[in-house]
C-alpha cells in the first residue's frame, strides 16, 4: 500500500506517523472547535489518528482522504460528547499563544492573545457543529459539499451556520476588518 | 417573480435561520449572496487562523503518544493479524490449489506460504 495514489489524488499515507503528519494539525483544529477542551481534543486526535490508520483499506476513494479522517474525527468527537455529556468551555482551555513559540515578541503577544480570545468568545456563543463548519471553511478550505459530508448535515445547514457564525464574528473582530 | 432582497435574507439569518434554511433549500442559489454578503475581511481571516492554530509543543506531544501508546502498538497488530486472517481466508476460497500448495511446499519463491510482508 505504500506511496499508492488513491482516485481522489491523494497519496496513500505510509505510516502511522505519516498520517499524523498529514493530517493531525486539522484534525486537532476541528476536534478543539468542537469539544472546546484541549484534553479532549488531544484524546480525540490520537483516537482518530488510529482509527483511520487501522481502517485505511476500507477507504476507496470516495471524497478525499482529507474528508474521509477528519468524517472520522467528527464521529470520535461527537462519541466523546455523548458520553461526556457537558463540555467545558473555560476560558482556560483556550491554546496558549505563549506555548506557540512562534512570536518572540511580548506586544504582539498580547495583542495576539486577545484577538484569539475575541474568535473564541464569538465562536462560543454557537453550536459545535457551527464551529466546525467554521474551521472546516474558513480555515480547512473544504467546499460546501466536502463539509456537509464531513458533518452528516444538509448543504442549507451548512451555509446557514456559516453565515451566522461569520456575522457574530465580524461583530466581534470589527475593528480589524 | 423578484426574490428576496439581501437585507431581507440577513434579516432571517439574524432572527429565522430556519427560515433562511428553508429558503435556501428551495432557492440554492441566493446562497451565493449571502456568502459575499457576510464573507470574513482578511485580517478577519487572519485571526481566525491565528486562533485556531496548533501550538507545537502539542504537535509533539500527540506525535509521541501516539507512537509510545500501546493503543497504537496493539492496533497496529491487530491490522496485521487481520491481514493474516484475510490471507489464510482467500487460500481456503480458491486460490490454493494443490499445485500451489506443492510449490509452496517444495519452497518455490514465486509462490511463498506466507505474505512476503506489508509495509504497514
Amino acid at each position: 500500500v505504500s506511496g499508492e495514489l488513491l482516485p481522489c489524488g491523494s497519496e496513500r499515507p505510509k505510516s502511522l506517523d505519516d498520517l499524523f503528519v498529514g493530517h493531525g494539525e486539522a484534525v486537532y483544529r476541528v476536534s478543539l472547535a468542537i469539544l472546546r477542551d484541549s484534553s479532549l481534543a488531544e484524546d480525540a486526535v490520537h483516537d482518530t489518528v488510529i482509527k483511520a490508520w487501522v481502517g485505511l483499506d476500507s477507504f476507496r476513494g470516495e471524497s478525499s482522504l482529507r474528508s474521509w479522517i477528519l468524517q472520522i474525527a467528527h464521529n470520535v468527537c461527537v462519541s466523546m460528547m455523548r458520553r461526556r455529556r457537558e463540555v467545558s468551555i473555560a476560558p482556560g482551555e483556550l491554546p496558549d499563544r505563549a506555548d506557540s513559540g512562534h512570536h518572540g515578541d511580548v506586544e504582539r503577544t498580547v495583542v495576539n492573545r486577545f484577538d484569539v480570545e475575541r474568535v473564541w468568545n464569538a465562536l462560543d456563543d454557537t453550536e459545535p457543529v457551527t464551529r466546525a463548519v467554521v474551521v472546516l471553511r474558513e480555515v480547512e478550505g473544504l467546499s460546501y459539499e466536502e463539509i456537509a459530508q464531513v458533518l452528516g448535515v444538509s448543504l442549507p445547514t451548512v451555509k446557514t451556520r456559516l453565515f451566522r457564525a461569520r456575522r457574530s464574528l465580524s461583530k466581534r473582530l470589527g475593528e480589524r476588518s | 417573480m423578484n426574490g428576496p432582497t439581501i437585507e431581507q435574507m440577513l434579516g432571517w439569518l439574524d432572527r429565522d435561520p430556519a427560515r433562511l434554511e428553508r429558503h435556501l433549500t428551495r432557492h440554492p442559489h441566493d446562497a451565493d449572496r449571502l456568502d459575499q454578503a457576510t464573507a470574513l475581511t482578511e485580517p478577519q481571516l487572519q485571526a481566525l487562523s491565528e486562533a485556531t492554530e496548533v501550538p507545537a509543543p502539542t504537535l509533539d506531544r500527540l506525535r509521541v503518544r501516539l507512537v509510545t501508546d500501546p493503543a497504537a502498538t496493539d492496533a497496529l497488530k491487530l491490522m496485521a493479524e487481520l491481514m493474516g486472517v484475510a490471507w489464510d481466508t482467500a487460500r481456503l476460497m480458491g486460490t490454493a490449489t494443490p499445485e500451489k500448495d506443492r510449490n509452496r511446499a517444495s519452497g518455490d519463491p514465486a509462490h511463498p506460504s506466507q505474505p512476503s510482508g506489508d509495509e504497514r
